[in-house]
């Protein structure tokens, strides 16, 4: 179990990159700069008590001027190593978001189906803040106590050992009783971080479902039901709350029977003429800040396992299987950009003996077969929920096949790969979706390097270069989220001009032209005729406008 | 409103906050009164009198037990309070986001709502159970320890007031510049949110698009945007440590040459230097740190400030009218020269002084081209915009005098965006109604044509539906829609492009549920598949915001306009 945690900590200590060594040195030398600079002024402390209980006054300049240059030295050091440390750690917390995102891009389709993008974003937030909060203060924070301790231990000592000894027992009896407060603390932790998840679904809902909920939640069970979670979520954080008091007031106890019984002790030994007042004051200056340091280990240690938690569920998700296809350029090294098919074929698109469900239960497709001549367009017509999306979401590769084979151009997917396959094909899905940026880029996404005038070549063909420089900024004027500045047929036509600027020989249409109406739907219609005269088409179609310009109608 | 409104919650809990103060002023005299007997011990032992230990420690034991169970109650206090803030809030804050202007949510982004409601009550939590509570903790050691040392002598005291102006002039400067940076992070994680959500919102098009690289870059340009401001916030931060730490060290020095002074004039004991020692210590590290507590309180303000947008955001108007006080009349929704435009487009009219009226118990078809101003239709009839100008009736009587709730009772919506909910599909049906019994749900399906693929389902009316019911098709998601509206079983169906996303078979089952339900209702259906709409009683054309033709499809293709030549394109498209 212990071993869990080291690992799961080094890890991802090595997220903070190749400049770890300059984050660890800050580390250090921001706490020897910051507790050389305690000792100094301790020290200044007992030089005091010693002239006023002799009188010689006039060695006071000289000992004023010296602590002060190497306080000013020491704090220096502090300063600019604490810069240092904090620029570092806030790096190291924005290679552990960039890291989540580009994971997040990664994986496969059906994860992105099965979960809750409410789940995705609250581990953006807080999953990895939590865990990063590891470089941005827990370690150090648990770090620079030790490191401190040593550096004022020292003079400690040698002022008087027998007090100094007295005050180490204490501290760490105060250091055992705060490590039994390690497992429920994490405990807790775990608790709330599950249950913020659970909320923060509820709210995603809320707001997303919001005209639903205005029109028919009349007894705002919505609303309850978040309040419901609120409560749970409450109800744990008070659990924590609980642990937190007690860890305080342990830490207090102790404080107090540090402060006073010290002091009782240190009496006695001046007493005894163990030791001088004036060392006993400097030790108790050096104590001071020696007890918080120490205690600080008892009280971000347990916190820091917490972080330790966050940062496994950041790993879990991190270790999720990604898409390999497509994104393991190790894989299948034999397959290179230029796999030659021969464009020239007949046979464009085949499919062979296709078996697949989604689960095990319910098989969509039993032993299908299809065939696709090149220059042909082809119209999938079935009841819904028959398979016609699914049938699109396998030509894309979404979907691992198991039984079957499908080709293109006589290569089966396997031989060309999925990036081959993307390239192949142009898709404009169902519900058009739109980035929330101009509406020049959302057609750029369809060929990256497309100039500008090939972006209103493909928007003029899509019919929708007229709507377009009638909106505010013309190309430049940025769509909103999912592109709700546009209608439903405006963002449609965009997500044409996408498919054809992208030249793909195939041409995937799921129920592309059904949003439109009859009149917008006409001047696409014509469109789509003219740029499937050399590509072959399928199309997945419920209205018989479009049906009826197929070559060739297959019922799944 | 302003800040008052997070403050009015937390005076609710004020008694917490009350507990707070008493068990912190008690556990700082706990420690000045035992500093004090350890002060006169050691001038006794330094007169040369013997220390009397029996006396002393079982004082000091009591003291400890006592310190512990306060601080307990300290900070269980503390803590409770910031905790019952943020639940508070949050509940205020989901009842009155449902009941917001609806344009609040085509303006906002989802990710901007969310990460307020998330962080910001983080940070305000942070400010309720740490900042203030360090700053009252703060000032009551300084009050209490300051007035101890002034039974010492008067001259400590003095020596110790007179270095603290020059810390709140050089903290203001610094302040400012941190309410700046706090305002920029915030908006920039915000982006990072949007970005993020737009791009796992859009992945199937990314990955067919192959934009992976694109859409990375744009994440990861708005992580670095946070990163820029972070190093700016580091290096202030260092500097204020810096100084923190020079403003408690040289009022230290000072304030010990004071006492030296003292000592060898005789006016303190060397004992009383001893306790001043102690007690200046104690009193030093608050006094430097409360400039930049305030400064933290000052960052988290930003946070509070977000927080209290929401709860200021105008509500939706209601009227009062609850119950129809005249006699249902023939014509329920009216439209007197309607004009609507979207408040940042307000040039482009959506609606340009359009009439129409909807008739009880009848069937009225809506068409037109996109960007006719259909949609807008919808949202007009269900309150969510308001016309600039024009009339709207809704049962013979203003909308606007409608209570909101009751006029959106007559209504059942079928939109186009189809939102269910995760849970059951029996659950999703039954969406915002009481204690339905299963065979009503049951006799809704059926009469929408969508049992049948529910029994077939392995589970039946319990499956689970994912978000955005992503499981389920097009067509299916659509009757579920349409048997959630009839269940509600109010007076007005209004359908928005009920037939769009689906085939043939599909549309015909459609068409057989909407034939059954209007025999008790009032339906309004928006399409643009005339086929739709065939057999409706009336039909709207709708053209640039108005109505260019209106009657039965019979009679609008004798007049052998628009609508004419719509449907004979349609026609001559399936043959």
């Amino acid at each position: 179990m212990k071993r869990v945690k080291v690992n799961t900590f080094i890890r991802f200590m090595k997220l903070l990159g190749k400049r770890w060594p300059v984050y660890i040195i800050s580390i250090l030398l921001m706490t020897i700069g910051s507790s050389a600079f305690a000792v100094i002024s301790s020290l200044l402390l007992k030089q005091i008590f010693e002239i006023a209980q002799s009188g010689k006054i006039d060695r006071l300049p000289a000992i004023i001027l010296a602590n002060f240059l190497a306080g000013l030295i020491s704090i220096s050091i502090f300063g600019v190593f604490m810069a240092l440390y904090n620029i570092e750690a806030k790096r190291g917390f924005a290679n552990t978001q960039k890291m989540v995102l580009e994971k997040i891009m990664k994986l496969p389709m059906d994860y992105y189906e099965n979960h809750h993008s409410g789940d995705i974003i609250s581990k953006l937030l807080y999953d990895a803040q939590m865990a990063s909060q590891m470089y941005t203060s827990r370690l150090r924070r648990v770090v620079a106590p030790i490191i401190s301790v040593i550096v004022y231990l020292i003079p400690m000592f040698i002022l008087c050992a027998q007090v100094t000894l007295c005050l180490i027992a204490v501290n760490i009896l105060s250091l055992l009783v705060n490590s039994l407060l390690i497992k429920p603390m994490k405990r807790a932790g775990k608790e709330a971080s599950k249950k913020n998840s659970f909320m923060v679904e509820k709210l995603s809902n809320l707001i997303q479902g919001i005209e639903m909920i205005k029109i028919f939640d009349e007894h705002s069970s919505q609303v309850r039901s978040y309040k419901n979670a609120n409560q749970e979520y409450t109800n744990v954080q008070k659990n924590k709350a609980k642990l937190s008091a007690l860890l305080n007031s342990m830490n207090t106890g102790f404080d107090l029977l540090s402060s006073l019984a010290f002091l009782a002790i240190g009496m006695i030994f001046v007493e005894r003429g163990v030791t001088t007042i004036g060392s006993l004051a400097a030790i108790y200056a050096m104590y001071g800040a020696f007890s918080f340091r120490f205690l600080q280990i008892g009280r971000y240690f347990p916190e820091l396992m917490n972080n330790i938690v966050y940062a496994e569920r950041v790993f879990e998700f991190l270790d999720v299987t990604e898409d390999e296809d497509l994104f393991n350029k190790n894989l299948k090294s034999d397959i290179t950009e230029d796999v030659k098919f021969d464009a020239s074929k007949k046979e464009c698109i085949s499919i062979e003996n296709l078996s697949f469900g989604y689960n095990s239960e319910r098989n969509i497709f039993n032993n299908f077969s299809m065939k696709v001549e090149k220059g042909n367009c082809v119209a999938l017509i079935g009841k819904s929920g028959r398979g016609k999306s699914t049938l699109a979401k396998l030509l894309l590769g979404f979907y691992p096949i198991s039984e079957g084979n499908i080709s293109f151009f006589g290569k089966s997917f396997s031989e060309l790969g999925k990036n081959k396959v993307l390239d192949m094909i142009a898709y404009v899905p169902q519900e058009a979706y739109l980035f929330n940026v101009s509406i020049k880029e959302n057609i750029r996404y369809g060929k990256l390097d497309s100039t500008d005038e090939e972006i209103y070549e493909a928007a003029k063909k899509a019919n929708a270069h007229e709507f377009i420089l009638n909106q505010a900024d013309g190309y430049d004027t940025v769509v909103g989220e999912r592109g709700k500045m546009l209608s439903g047929g405006e963002r449609q036509r965009i997500a044409i001009a996408r498919a054809i600027v992208k030249e793909a020989p195939i041409l995937l249409l799921d129920e592309a032209t059904s949003a439109l109406d009859n009149s917008s739907e006409e001047l696409v219609q014509s469109a789509l005729n003219r740029l499937m005269k050399n590509r072959t088409t399928i199309m997945i179609a419920h209205r018989t406008t479009t049906i009826a310009m197929a070559d060739k109608i297959i019922t799944i | 409103m302003g800040k008052e409104s997070i403050v009015r919650i937390a005076l609710k809990k004020s008694y917490l906050f009350i507990m707070y103060i008493i068990t912190t002023y008690i556990l700082v005299n706990i420690i000045v009164v035992g500093t004090d007997m350890i002060a006169k011990s050691i001038d006794n032992m330094i007169a040369g009198e013997k220390v009397d230990i029996q006396t002393i420690l079982p004082k000091l034991l009591i003291m400890i037990i006592l310190g512990m169970i306060l601080s307990y109650i300290k900070q269980y206090s503390g803590e409770v309070f910031s905790i019952y803030i943020q639940k508070q809030y949050k509940d205020m804050a989901s009842s009155r986001i449902v009941k917001l202007e609806y344009s609040y949510f085509e303006k906002q982004a989802t990710g901007g709502i969310l990460t307020k409601l998330i962080s910001d009550i983080d940070e305000a939590g942070r400010f309720f159970s740490e900042i203030v509570l360090d700053i009252i903790q703060g000032l009551i050691t300084i009050i209490t320890v300051g007035i101890y040392i002034f039974t010492i002598d008067y001259k400590l005291i003095l020596g110790v007031a007179l270095c603290y102006p020059l810390v709140f002039l050089i903290t203001n400067i610094i302040a400012k510049k941190i309410v700046s940076l706090a305002q920029k992070r915030r908006n920039t994680m915000d982006s990072l949110v949007d970005i993020a959500g737009d791009c796992i919102a859009g992945i199937s098009i990314g990955r067919c698009y192959k934009l992976f690289d694109v859409l990375i870059k744009r994440m990861e340009d708005a992580v670095d945007s946070i990163l820029k401001t972070e190093y700016e916030r580091s290096k202030i931060n260092a500097t204020s440590e810096v100084l923190k730490n020079l403003l408690s060290w040289i009022p230290n020095i000072t304030c010990s040459v004071i006492a030296l002074f003292a000592v060898i004039r005789g006016d303190i004991t060397i004992g009383e230097m001893m306790s001043f020692a102690v007690m200046l210590n104690r009193i030093v590290d608050p006094m430097s740190s409360i400039p930049f507590l305030i400064n933290d309180a000052r960052e988290a303000m930003v946070s509070i400030k977000r927080l209290n947008e929401i709860l200021n955001v105008p509500m939706e108007k209601s009227g009062e009218l609850k119950i129809l006080l005249n006699e249902v009349q023939d014509s329920i929704i009216e439209f007197k020269d309607i004009t609507f435009s979207y408040e940042n487009n307000a040039e482009r009219k959506i609606l340009n002084k359009l009439n129409m009226s909807i008739h009880n118990g009848k069937v009225t078809a809506i068409v037109g081209g996109s960007g006719a101003g259909k949609t807008t239709l919808y949202k007009l009839i269900c309150g969510f915009h308001s016309a600039q100008s024009g009339i709207y009736k809704l049962y013979g009587t203003e909308f606007s005098q409608w209570n909101l709730e009751e006029a959106r009772k007559q209504i059942s919506l079928v939109s186009q965006n189809i939102f269910l909910f995760p849970g059951t599909i029996a659950e999703n049906i039954a969406f915002g109604m009481k204690e339905i019994d299963i065979n009503s749900i049951i006799n809704a399906c059926k009469m929408a044509n969508i049992n049948e693929f529910i029994e077939a389902l392995p589970e039946k009316y319990n499956t689970v539906v994912g978000e955005r019911g992503t499981k389920i098709s097009g067509g299916e998601r659509q009757r579920i829609s349409i048997a959630r509206a009839i269940l509600k079983n109010a007076p007005i169906l209004l359908m928005d492009e009920p037939t769009s996303a689906v085939d043939m078979m599909t549309e015909k089952l459609i068409q057989e549920a909407i034939d059954r339900v209007s025999a008790q209702r009032t339906v309004i259906i928006i399409a643009h598949r005339l086929s739709t709409i065939e057999s409706a009683d009336n039909i709207y054309v709708l053209s640039e915001g108005k109505v260019i033709e209106n009657g039965t499809h019979e009679q609008l293709l004798e007049d052998n306009g628009h609508y004419a030549s719509l449907y004979m394109k349609e026609k001559l498209a399936v043959s």
